[in-house]
């Protein structure tokens, strides 16, 4: 009886040890949630000042290049954006104001700003194959508001090692069914992410390239976002870019807006 | 010809096994054959308009729309706004589909005392009387809404389905019809548009040729019983016919062709025509054993006489459809080469299959005795009726010459001066009945909207320029004053509505800006917005290119005609002062250049199937005389058609068109009937009158037999659901009477006039010697 018992106990250490040796391997590595983090935490900002040039290229190969200045701020109350067009010449000027709620437009040419009410936050940035809500994700937001991540693997892409992450959205009002993510593990930043919507289908791709660190932070001084279903693409380049800025509230108003800084 | 004869009465079986292998290997490749209707498949691939349309297409997105029309005793109540909702909905989920615009899918530009709004024109749909009367009037008020969008009486509303540029509009129509069948109030819904029409068109004239086709084969099986009487009479023709269907389909299976409306009615001529060289052959094989010869001589005897003669009324036809090849028109080249071929079957397979049967059942049942002479009695009663008419006829033709011909002259005058009354119609909307749903959707959608087929005006230059866009403005203006077209919009009428709304949304400045940088500006406040497309279906992103949109009302041939010159006088008036280009193009731009294109490949086509005729007649007759006459009473005959086609309305479309290259082919035949045997009866040394009496009473009755089931055959499109196909059919029944009526008496009254013209010159010789 006292031998069965001493059985017993060796068969539970052994099964215990084997277990946590078995999870161990399991939990060396991190879960989807927490590359997930990381990445919000890579390329969130609290402000940030920056000019990029937006070139967009139709399925038929017409171009169109578009250059902007960019400040952004995180607030509590919601996040604020003022942008403002560099070129080309006929739209220099022309400014765009954006908190949670409004937007406003000053059009240097009509001399004055006015309130544009429209549900534009709902679609594409500014006319580019991203929308808000993807350039919100790749921004201050982050992804981990919106979505729940999986890991499914380790892949190499381009020579680098990634992460590749499956996320599902958390509300039911997301354009995409889910998203796959490969995330850099040297930089925590996305290489490639892939949107889904319906069937399994590619809808949109994005790519980042020339990843490099300014202010001590990585950055993707290049993004492509590829539209699968219209072959239309953005390319995004940043021309300028810092995060060593304090940036006061009274900077994104409607005053600064028709005035310029 | 000889050698062919012999080798194939030497070996029948061997013969029969070839024709039999060809059969199942042609027939193996049958199912192949596609069906399509899309208007850019008439044009060949390289077309400067096709790469245009195609251009535009691939620019700013679909030119082709289906068009949902729904109607409602009022529009603007909860309930109809929710059903549009729900419509627009479901159509958009369809794959294809690139865009639906509609009340409660479009987005309206509006300023207001504090900015401007880009939303919805309805967001949410009001359900109190007192907003639904707001939003009625606003909306009717709108020039750019009312009239397009919902109907001015507001009973009617549209949805404007745009086809993505990489989809088969065709199967895209057939997954919005089925969509609509869905709906419980699917009723009121109207389903139209170039799409759709070529879908039904496909549909219905497949379910018409399977319906048809059988019909003209019992019809010409019962035309073969009652000449024949014998199973092998209407077996052998009937199996000739078939084979040649067969093959031909095959063929286009093989070479990846396609069925169109215009070649749908190639089995119908195959058999009407084909089984014509099977009767020949037959009858006179019949003729020479009721002289009492045995099987065997009678097959020599027949293949060596009526051989020839039907080798030379197939090689006519052959090239008379043949000369379609000239066409411009690819669906017209594939028809004249692929009916040419078909023909082509039927009579080599006449040549070798009939005779090779007839050589295997005379060596397996002997030499039977000629069965049911009681039958032979009857027949040649009925003949000899038929017989007593046309020697009638044969004497007042010889007696009366002159008469004859001031007869003849006078029907070919009356008839041909219908000539300038001839139009011709590429407009696919009239291949429809006028009580047939198609029909019915297209003529709502003309009464309650502009219409249901757009012209795109495409304009290239700096179209951030005011001045090109001023141009641009007052171009659609005058274009809209001529009442041609429904309201004409482009970037413009967005450039004014935003320069309104900006301003407090005055009406004031409902116009164009005057600085290049306001209009700069405002083009990237919409492009910020632009997720319906608005901009990018108006301009292209470098702003080097744009397009006007209009829904023309009225898409026959001649209005787009009018269109069209009005478009280049417009174009002259405005766009002379900017350095822009214009092109218009849509489908409509299409559809007029084929009715061009009709017209030039109708004409190439004559003169190239009758130099064709002529020379082979030539060689064939060896008679100058001859062959002018044949082509001479030819180019009467064509006239006629056209002449009365003018008279009757009917107009030259894609399948009229066919009806002279037939006329030509097969009406040549009787007068090289009429002609060889007047020559044989000369040689024979009867005179010239008693000759022709010979002729009419003799050939004539072959050629009334032929022309009998010929017309059988096309007269059964009558019963066609297809105008076209009915008009066709009617029209190469006429066409083939007039041949050979002509033949029987305007070529013999003027070979006869002819010959009493130059004995009364020789007598006249003689007297003055």
């Amino acid at each position: 009886m006292q031998n069965f018992s001493v059985w017993k106990v060796t068969l539970l250490v052994l099964v215990v040890g084997l277990l946590s040796f078995v999870s161990y391997g399991v939990w060396a590595a991190p879960s989807g949630s927490e590359v997930l983090a990381n990445v919000d935490q890579a390329m969130k900002a609290e402000s940030k000042v920056m000019s990029q040039t937006m070139t967009l290229i139709t399925a038929s190969g017409q171009q169109r290049t578009r250059e902007l200045q960019m400040w952004s701020k995180q607030n509590p109350s919601g996040d604020q954006m003022l942008a403002r067009f560099l070129a080309p010449a006929d739209v220099r000027g022309t400014g765009i104001l954006m908190n949670a709620e409004d937007m406003w437009l000053y059009l240097p040419a009509l001399g004055r700003v006015r309130r544009v009410a429209s549900h534009a936050k709902k679609g594409s940035f500014m006319g580019s194959d991203l929308s808000y809500d993807d350039m919100e994700q790749l921004g201050s937001k982050g992804f981990c508001q919106d979505f729940e991540a999986s890991l499914l693997g380790e892949e190499v892409l381009e020579g680098a090692d990634t992460y590749l992450l499956q996320l599902r959205p958390v509300n039911e009002d997301s354009d995409y069914l889910y998203l796959k993510m490969w995330v850099d593990r040297q930089v925590w930043l996305p290489r490639k992410i892939e949107y889904f919507g319906e069937k399994d289908t590619v809808l949109k791709v994005l790519t980042t390239w020339d990843l490099q660190q300014i202010e001590g932070r990585w950055v993707a001084q290049q993004m492509i976002m590829e539209d699968r279903q219209k072959g239309s693409k953005t390319v995004l380049d940043v021309q300028e870019v810092s995060f060593a800025v304090e940036l006061d509230d009274a900077l994104f108003s409607t005053r600064t807006l028709e005035r310029g800084l | 010809m000889d050698g062919f004869n012999k080798l194939v009465q030497k070996a029948p079986r061997f013969t029969l096994a070839i024709i039999l292998g060809l059969t199942l290997i042609f027939a193996y490749f049958v199912p192949r054959v596609g069906m399509t209707t899309d208007v850019k498949d008439f044009f060949p691939p390289a077309h400067p308009e096709v790469l245009t349309y195609n251009e535009i297409e691939a620019k700013f997105g679909g030119a082709e729309y289906i068009m949902v029309a729904i109607t409602a005793p009022e529009i603007f109540t909860a309930e109809s706004l929710t059903r549009i909702q729900e419509v627009t909905r479901r159509l958009e989920e369809i794959q294809g589909v690139g865009q639906v615009r509609s009340l409660t899918s479009i987005d309206n530009v509006q300023g207001s005392e504090w900015g401007i709004e880009l939303t919805p024109l309805i967001g949410d749909i009001p359900v109190d009387a007192k907003a639904l009367a707001e939003l009625k009037w606003q909306v009717l008020d709108d020039p750019m809404y009312s009239g397009s969008m919902v109907a001015n009486t507001s009973d009617a509303a549209l949805m404007v389905v745009e086809v993505k540029p990489t989809s088969d509009p065709v199967h895209v129509a057939e997954m919005v019809q089925a969509a609509i069948g869905e709906f419980s109030f699917s009723e009121d819904l109207y389903v139209t548009g170039t799409p759709v029409l070529n879908q039904v068109l496909a549909n219905s004239m497949k379910a018409d040729l399977a319906k048809l086709f059988p019909v003209v084969l019992i019809l010409i099986a019962l035309v073969l019983l009652l000449n024949f009487r014998t199973w092998q009479g209407v077996f052998l023709p009937f199996v000739t016919v078939l084979i040649s269907v067969i093959w031909t389909l095959g063929l286009m299976g093989i070479l990846e062709k396609q069925l169109s409306p215009l070649n749908a009615v190639m089995p119908v001529i195959l058999v009407s025509l084909g089984s014509a060289y099977g009767i020949y052959i037959l009858s006179r094989f019949n003729e020479e054993r009721a002289t009492g010869k045995d099987s065997k001589k009678a097959i020599t005897i027949t293949m060596a006489s009526v051989g020839s003669a039907v080798l030379m009324a197939g090689t006519t036809t052959i090239a008379g459809f043949a000369s379609n090849v000239t066409s411009s028109i690819s669906l017209m080249k594939d028809f004249g080469i692929f009916t040419a071929f078909g023909v082509m079957v039927a009579l080599v397979v006449s040549l070798a299959l009939i005779p090779a049967v007839l050589v295997i059942q005379a060596q397996r049942q002997g030499n039977l005795t000629i069965k049911k002479e009681g039958r032979k009695g009857q027949n040649k009663e009925a003949g000899r009726l038929l017989s007593k008419a046309l020697s009638k006829l044969g004497k007042v033709v010889v007696q009366r010459s002159a008469l004859v011909l001031v007869l003849c002259a006078l029907v070919v005058v009356g008839a041909i001066s219908g000539l300038p009354k001839l139009q011709t119609d590429s407009n696919f909307f009239n291949f429809f009945d006028d009580g047939s749903q198609p029909k019915i959707a297209y003529d709502l959608v003309r009464e309650k909207f502009a219409g249901s087929q757009s012209v795109e005006v495409v304009i290239r230059g700096d179209l951030q320029d005011p001045a090109v866009l001023k141009a641009m403005g007052a171009f659609q203006d005058d274009l809209e004053k001529t009442g041609l077209v429904g309201k004409p919009t482009s970037i413009v009428n967005l450039l004014e509505r935003v320069n309104s709304a900006l301003n407090e949304g005055d009406p004031a400045f409902a116009v164009l800006p005057d600085s290049r940088e306001l209009v700069a500006q405002y083009l990237l406040l919409l492009e910020m917005n632009d997720e319906q497309g608005m901009v990018s279906r108006m301009l292209t992103l470098d702003y080097q290119e744009g397009r006007i949109q209009a829904l023309v009302k009225d898409s026959s041939s001649a209005a787009t005609a009018k269109l069209f010159a009005t478009i280049e006088r417009l174009t002259d008036k405005h766009f002379d002062t900017v350095s822009v280009e214009i092109t218009p193009t849509g489908i409509i731009v299409l559809m007029n250049s084929l009715a061009d294109m009709i017209i030039e490949g109708q004409i190439y086509s004559l003169i190239f199937s009758m130099l064709s005729v002529f020379v082979i007649v030539r060689l064939l007759l060896k008679s100058w005389e001859g062959s002018i006459l044949s082509i001479f009473l030819i180019v009467l005959t064509t006239l006629i058609n056209f002449g009365l086609m003018g008279w009757l309305g009917i107009s030259l479309d894609i399948v009229t068109v066919l009806i002279s290259s037939i006329g030509i082919g097969v009406g040549i035949d009787y007068s090289i009937h009429v002609y060889s045997r007047y020559g044989e009866e000369r040689n024979n040394g009867h005179s010239v009158g008693d000759a022709l009496q010979r002729t009419v009473t003799f050939t004539g009755k072959a050629i009334a037999t032929n022309t009998g089931s010929v017309v059988a055959g096309f007269l059964i499109l009558v019963f066609s659901s297809f105008p076209p196909l009915r008009y066709f059919g009617s029209l190469v029944t006429i066409t083939m009477l007039a041949a050979s009526i002509g033949s029987l008496t305007m070529l013999p009254a003027l070979i006869s006039l002819r010959a009493t013209v130059q004995e009364r010159l020789a007598k006249k010789k003689i007297v003055e010697v």
